[in-house]
């Protein structure tokens, strides 16, 4: 029934003479008595990742009233607990069901639609194992923990016409929209610097003891196609500091100041040519991603772009533009500033190019399911996005200047570093390369 | 004529004298040990020994070791460490006559307090452990510091508050915060610095006051060659080591010089999760620091392929594996095709095969 559904959506749109904007929502006369969507005719939502980013996420669809949340997957038996619990709280029912193994959840859920936030290190075989089953994907930032699996999820996404969203929600709040519109509109003349500050990196923890697996929670699975260790009471959250499963504070938040910055340079769907810069590394304990980073991106126009931990820039946190006329500056907490009030007090005209607009990144996602467009962060951007600190991560571990082809996804001048864009798999995972 | 021939020999002898004094100046500056320090200690054994290492260990100086009242004449630094004592009132002139001069002097940790006009005053104390703390090169274009992480994990010590509140009158190079929890104000407070008097020049270190801990700290080791050589000469020639701490952990030389290669590598056998990694992630930090060339990384490789074959530690393989996965040739992955049947280290070698068949 619901694939059948499904395919006459697909089909239907594909059949509208290139308007994609119908929407396929059913007429008012379908819709239940209060004004509500009746749940037959619903998205059919289900989330694989119920910790932080998973609950919230889960929290956002459950609040929108086309969604119907109907299971849960995590390799952790409280959060399966805790995200069952909260979607029968909202329904007032026990209908949701959940999984601990993503492929067994692909496999028996008939869903339109899944959410996916779990650690960076799985990012892209549940990605890619989702876009084959024809699903559309709300997937958290980063895409991926490497540029060749990144490439590979967009071709999965692509080939399966599934709409992406990635988590990069502050593309869906004003100031940065109009931060990144004046940007890239030439309100500040012509782009000749951009600031990136993303958070100081973790102090390190030493080398706790291994200790027995808390009951509920499938640790196996969970490294999944990361090194076999032993564990050592650091998981949930706290993956980030380990470069088996993610790049730091880094990777974590390129999606969001990095991709607000590309937004306005009008680099969305291209990269740096170069890309230099160092890290400090711990030299002790588990984590071992970089405390501290700060690399110099250079942009085939010459643009330069410097990111870097808060403590070495001036503006700390945030995103600034800063062009030959003047500068814009925008962060969380709705912060929006210009070398000039006059700057963002303008109004847009009628020669100027609007950025794509979003006032809910959720909404935006499920408004795009309807029509089959694009969303505000397609898969395709969300990876040049993590590219640009994944390759700033190549050039600190190596210590050396990337010369790098945004075009062919190529390291042109160091074929050592070359090497370092694969993160390899533990067997018997293995990356759908073509897909 | 005649007077042309006169004029041409005098211009052959200027050029000839102008060779030797370039010669001359070349040779003393090449000239390793060049110059001549002085150590004024009032300690003995593992103390000024250590200071003496440090400072000979830069090539540059030889060093004579005196006790209290010495004559500074020839020397091209002085550096003072006077942990108990005070220098007597002859002493102390004849340092400033010396400084007036040109000389160049470096006072160590508690010899702050001889320093003019209360700028180490000693009653102000010291934190109350010796613990690891971060400097703060806040002045980065110094010659001392220019190149130095601008943020550093200096090893165990206690942190002098003697010269607190004398930001204004002296050229802060770095500071570190005197927390609260360690019994300081919670303010910033110098912990290099320079004076200037006459034409001469002053470094203060007030590092190094936890013995050997604290003195086999790169940080401080660097940071007293290179103020040695700017007190002496005005400039700074030295290089930064790779092993320079980072503002995350501290690092030591425990014979105050870098390990060899062969020695981290022999340290890093022993390896096993838990334990120090330090020595591993010290050839990795050499690795990304080197000069790139190819032969620079197939002797690396070499060296990782030998360690290999060692009865080395599983862990320490492991981790070493990681590096081969980038740097490695052809030669690598003849090697980790063999190691990938290999029970313990199958995963390590499959992991390393897939980024060089890249």
């Amino acid at each position: 029934m619901k694939d059948s559904r499904r395919k006459f959506l697909k089909k239907a749109v594909g059949s509208t003479l290139g308007v994609l904007a119908a929407p396929y929502i059913i007429p008012g006369t379908a819709l239940g008595k209060n004004g509500a969507i009746a749940p037959s005719n619903r998205i059919v939502v289900g989330g694989i990742g119920l910790g932080g980013m998973g609950t919230g996420n889960t929290r956002g669809f459950l609040s929108k009233k086309e969604v119907q949340y109907v299971a849960t997957c995590d390799v952790d038996a409280n959060h399966r607990d805790k995200s069952v619990a909260m979607v029968n709280e909202k329904y007032k029912n026990a209908d949701c069901r959940t999984y601990g193994d993503y492929r067994e959840f692909l496999e028996k859920e008939k869903l339109d639609a899944v959410t996916i936030a779990v650690p960076d290190h799985w990012h892209a075989l549940i990605g890619i194992a989702a876009a084959n089953k024809g699903l559309d994907i709300y997937g958290e930032k980063p895409l991926a923990r490497s540029i060749i699996e990144g490439r590979a999820m967009v071709n999965a996404v692509e080939k399966n016409k599934v709409i992406w969203q990635t988590g990069s929600w502050q593309r869906s709040q004003a100031n940065f929209h109009k931060g990144a519109e004046l940007a890239f509109n030439g309100r500040i003349g012509k782009i000749h610097h951009v600031d990136v500050g993303l958070p100081d990196g973790r102090t390190p923890i030493g080398t706790p003891p291994a200790m027995p697996v808390p009951e509920g929670l499938d640790w196996e699975m969970w490294l999944g196609p990361a090194p076999n260790v032993p564990y050592r009471g650091v998981c949930h959250f706290d993956w980030r500091w380990i470069m088996d499963y993610s790049g730091g504070q880094l990777t974590d938040w390129a999606g969001h100041h990095i991709d607000i910055a590309h937004w306005g340079m009008g680099t969305e769907r291209t990269g740096p040519v170069s890309v230099e810069g160092v890290g400090e590394y711990p030299r002790e304990g588990i984590y071992d991603v970089p405390v501290e980073y700060d690399f110099m991106c250079t942009y085939k126009s010459g643009i330069t772009m410097r990111v870097a931990n808060r403590r070495r820039l001036k503006n700390g946190m945030g995103t600034v533009w800063h062009g030959d006329k003047g500068w814009v500056y925008v962060d969380r907490g709705n912060t929006i500033q210009a070398s000039d009030i006059k700057i963002l007090e303008e109004k847009m005209g009628s020669g100027d190019t609007p950025l794509y607009k979003s006032e809910n990144h959720i909404q935006n996602f499920l408004d795009c399911i309807k029509s089959r467009k694009e969303t505000i962060t397609p898969s395709e951007i969300a990876l040049r996005s993590i590219s640009v600190a994944l390759l700033g991560e190549i050039a600190m571990l190596t210590g050396k200047k990337i010369d790098w082809n945004p075009d062919t996804e190529e390291i042109t001048n160091n074929s050592y570093a070359q090497h370092l864009l694969r993160k390899p798999y533990k067997g018997p995972w293995k990356l759908e390369q073509n897909a | 004529m005649e007077n042309n021939s006169k004029m041409h020999l005098k211009t052959m002898k200027n050029t000839f004298f102008l060779a030797v004094a370039v010669v001359l100046m070349f040779t003393r500056c090449s000239d390793p040990a060049g110059m001549n320090a002085l150590l004024v200690t009032d300690q003995s054994g593992e103390s000024s020994e250590s200071i003496k290492a440090i400072l000979e260990n830069t090539g540059l100086f030889n060093v004579d070791v005196e006790g209290a009242t010495p004559s500074l004449e020839g020397y091209d630094v002085v550096v003072l460490q006077m942990e108990n004592g005070s220098l007597d009132e002859n002493a102390k002139s004849s340092f400033a006559d010396y400084v007036d001069k040109g000389g160049g002097v470096v006072v160590l940790g508690a010899a702050v307090k001889n320093l003019p006009e209360g700028l180490g005053n000693p009653s102000r104390g010291k934190s109350n452990e010796a613990y690891d703390y971060l400097v703060e090169n806040i002045n980065t274009m110094h010659p001392i510091t220019k190149g130095l992480s601008q943020r550093w994990m200096h090893n165990s010590d206690y942190l002098l508050f003697n010269t607190t509140g004398i930001d204004g009158e002296v050229d802060v190079l770095a500071t570190a915060n005197a927390d609260t929890i360690h019994g300081g104000s919670g303010k910033n407070i110098p912990v290099l610095f320079t004076l200037q008097s006459g034409s001469g020049r002053v470094f203060v270190s007030t590092l190094g006051n936890n013995a050997k801990k604290s003195m086999t700290c790169v940080g401080f080791i660097a940071t007293l060659q290179r103020g040695a050589e700017w007190a002496a000469t005005g400039a700074v020639t030295q290089e930064v080591s790779v092993d320079f701490p980072n503002s995350v952990s501290a690092h030591t030389w425990t014979s105050f010089q870098p390990l060899s290669l062969d020695e981290l590598f022999e340290k890093s056998s022993t390896y096993t999760i838990g334990n120090s990694k330090k020595y591993l992630n010290d050839i990795s930090q050499r690795i990304r620091s080197c000069d790139g060339k190819k032969e620079t990384y197939a002797m690396y490789e070499d060296k990782i392929l030998n360690f290999l074959q060692s009865n080395a530690t599983v862990d320490s393989k492991i981790f070493l594996c990681h590096e081969l996965s980038w740097i490695g040739s052809d030669k690598s992955k003849n090697a980790l095709e063999k190691l990938v049947n290999d029970k313990d280290l199958s995963d390590a070698a499959s992991y390393a095969l897939q980024r060089l068949n890249l």
